[in-house]
């Protein structure tokens, strides 16, 4: 198969393969409760189970593999291991979670839920960009550039796909 | 072959108006920019533009996503030759030869080159196009319930081999998207699966929003983690195409146009895996081998070549079978879908013309790229110094709203972000996304054949392995998934020793 993962690699596959079986057993327990509809004339073949337990059981087994293989390649060794990302790897990860967590806010919480559309989206990229942007912008004495432009690219941002969503495609907003 | 040209001709002609030359300039160029930034890839611009092109008339919108879609595809070339950075998937291959010459100070023949190839791989995969579609309509009439199921199959075991570096990882993440297109009400009994009494997810995960979030937001969220360094292009001198490096080089454009088509055809695997085949086949061929990964104009050309032919190539599925032959041809088959094209077998018997409509779209998108090519690149550099912190946020309000506008609905913003969400765990474990999505699109044709193959024959398994086209696709199957056994390998090998003895 694919060459060889050792240590944290094989962790990381160790625990995905674990919840690919849960995944997998979770479905195939969901098909086998479901309604077999033989009182509308169904059989096993055209039972609505019939294909998702297949999958299931599919899912479970292909899981099976990786667990097997993750072990071979060292991953119970690995699970004591402190997880220890490097500063690299814990900048990405701030980078990572400030970006999901503005998506979320934007999309689920602000987007749809009372405020005027052009509002929400015009204070979300205001907010990316200074929190992505400003501190390289600080460190190199451009603060108040880095505020600027991430006002003008959040009003222009904003104005243009409003308008052209609302009158060239009559969408209505959220 | 005179009344399918007759066919071209009329196509072409219908599409010689201002108007659509206007879209045919505009979606080409902002197809070339979506290519050519890196964050960006071709699925996400065609995902975006599907959802901007809804109220358009069919054949504008299809032309708008064509003409996007081989800008992308050749935009991506770009990047990777000015900054050694793919601007798309489907140039990784690009950078290895492309930026070497950059750092030559040959940065403008090598766009060139990359002009060229991109041309002529869109031209060959447009004759195969024209050329292969009628024939394969033809053949696809005889596939019954059981072929179609094992072609499901089939899309979905081979992307998940081919693309990413884990087939394993490939075919879990394919069999997750099988078994999310059947999330809803199923289509014998409309009894709802997996639904957990919500009424938005009684009618199933909208395809668009699934291929938006994973194509488009986790892309996004993978390309912000890492921090952007600063922007340095080599200068360079003219991109003007020299016809020895088209002349000198003719086998290769040949070779790899035909090696980028077939493997655009073959469901679920796209221009990526085109582009380095054709690098691949390049380089054996080659006399100076050696100079691949130093700045080869061979390698170079292959590589742009191919991935450009994958393009008509993974569209050929698309109009005679209805299955995508790669990631972004998937959203063009969910367009059609959305605009009332009906692809499929029975295509070329219902809208022949169709056909040849898409065969002038493509070359209408070559002549396109052709003049982008010889004309754009100084702004194109000052695009490609636009940093991802202004152009992160503006797609991902685009990928909102975009999303919004399909049906006017908060859940499927909901389902965008949380495939986002899922293509971005996944991505970081290593699981590829094309076999996930193309599960997704293939889920219910799969379903659907399997069940009713089971009505047909009364249970009986024995028509699924029998008939000969099932026998050969079930066989096709089983060895590409032994093959990954080292076992099988080695079998193989002493099978095929043996025979040269």
């Amino acid at each position: 198969m694919a060459e060889p993962t050792q240590g944290p690699s094989a962790r990381a596959d160790f625990v995905a393969a674990i919840a690919w079986v849960a995944f997998g057993s979770a479905i195939v327990a969901g098909s086998l409760a479901m309604d077999r509809l033989e009182r509308f004339g169904a059989t096993v073949y055209t039972a609505p189970g019939l294909v998702p337990g297949i999958l299931g059981a599919l899912i479970v087994l292909l899981g099976g593999v990786l667990l097997v293989r993750s072990i071979r390649r060292g991953a119970v060794g690995a699970l004591g291991q402190p997880w220890s990302p490097g500063a690299a790897g814990r900048a990405m990860l701030a980078r990572s979670a400030l970006a999901v967590g503005l998506t979320l806010l934007y999309t689920l919480a602000l987007v749809g839920h009372g405020l005027p559309f052009w509002l929400v989206t015009a204070a979300f990229v205001f907010v990316f960009m200074l929190l992505f942007d400003l501190p390289e912008r600080r460190a190199r004495g451009q603060a108040a550039r880095g505020v600027m432009l991430a006002a003008i690219v959040a009003v222009a941002t904003s104005a243009t796909v409003t308008l052209v969503f609302e009158r060239v495609f009559l969408v209505r907003m959220p | 072959m005179f009344s399918g040209l007759l066919a071209f001709g009329q196509s072409i002609a219908s599409f010689l108006t201002p108007e659509s030359l206007f879209w045919v300039a505009l979606s080409t160029f902002v197809g070339l920019i979506v290519g050519a930034l890196p964050g960006l890839t071709a699925t996400m611009g065609l995902t975006l533009m599907t959802t901007m092109t809804l109220t358009v008339e069919s054949n504008l919108a299809l032309l708008i996503l064509i003409c996007t879609y081989v800008g992308a595809i050749y935009g991506g070339s770009r990047s990777a030759i000015l900054l050694n950075i793919p601007g798309t998937p489907a140039s990784a291959a690009a950078c290895i030869d492309g930026h070497q010459l950059a750092r030559q100070g040959l940065a403008g023949r090598a766009m060139g080159i990359a002009t060229s190839g991109s041309v002529l791989g869109t031209l060959i995969g447009m004759f195969f196009l024209a050329w292969f579609t009628p024939i394969l309509g033809e053949m696809a009439l005889k596939f019954g319930a059981y072929e179609f199921f094992w072609l499901a199959l089939f899309g979905v075991v081979i992307s998940g081999t081919l693309t990413g570096n884990d087939p394993l990882k490939g075919w879990i993440a394919g069999l997750a998207g099988l078994f999310i297109a059947g999330i809803g009400q199923e289509s014998q009994f409309a009894y709802e699966r997996f639904t957990f009494g919500n009424r938005d997810l009684a009618g199933g995960i909208g395809l668009v929003p699934a291929l938006v979030g994973a194509f488009g937001l986790a892309e996004l969220l993978v390309s912000i983690k890492e921090r952007q360094g600063p922007v340095e292009i080599n200068p360079f001198d003219s991109v003007i195409p020299k016809l020895k490096d088209i002349t000198g080089y003719w086998k290769t454009i040949v070779r790899s146009g035909c090696i980028g088509t077939f493997i655009g055809i073959i469901p679920g695997v796209g221009e990526d895996v085109a582009a380095w085949s054709s690098y691949a086949a390049a380089k054996r061929a080659s006399r100076a081998p050696e100079q691949f990964g130093k700045g080869s104009i061979d390698g170079l050309m292959a590589a742009e070549t191919g991935d450009n032919a994958a393009v008509p190539g993974a569209v050929i599925p698309v109009l005679t079978l209805a299955i995508p032959g790669s990631a972004p041809a998937a959203v063009l088959l969910a367009a059609m879908l959305i605009h009332g094209v009906r692809p499929g077998p029975l295509i070329m018997v219902e809208a022949p013309r169709f056909v040849y409509d898409v065969v002038a779209m493509m070359m209408l998108a070559t002549l396109g790229i052709l003049f982008y090519g010889l004309t754009l690149t100084r702004l194109l550099i000052k695009v490609l110094q636009v940093p991802k912190t202004v152009i992160v946020p503006i797609i991902l309000v685009l990928c909102t709203i975009g999303t919004f506008a399909l049906a006017g609905r908060l859940f499927d913003i909901y389902v965008m972000v949380a495939f986002g969400l899922i293509g971005f765990v996944l991505r970081q474990f290593n699981y590829p996304m094309a076999p996930l999505v193309l599960g997704i699109v293939l889920g219910d044709l799969l379903e659907k054949n399997l069940r009713r193959g089971l009505v047909l024959s009364e249970g009986d398994l024995s028509p699924f392995v029998t008939r000969p086209i099932s026998a050969f696709l079930f066989a096709t199957i089983v060895l590409v998934v032994l093959y990954r056994f080292e076992w099988m390998r080695r079998l193989t090998r002493r099978v095929f020793r043996r025979g040269e003895a």
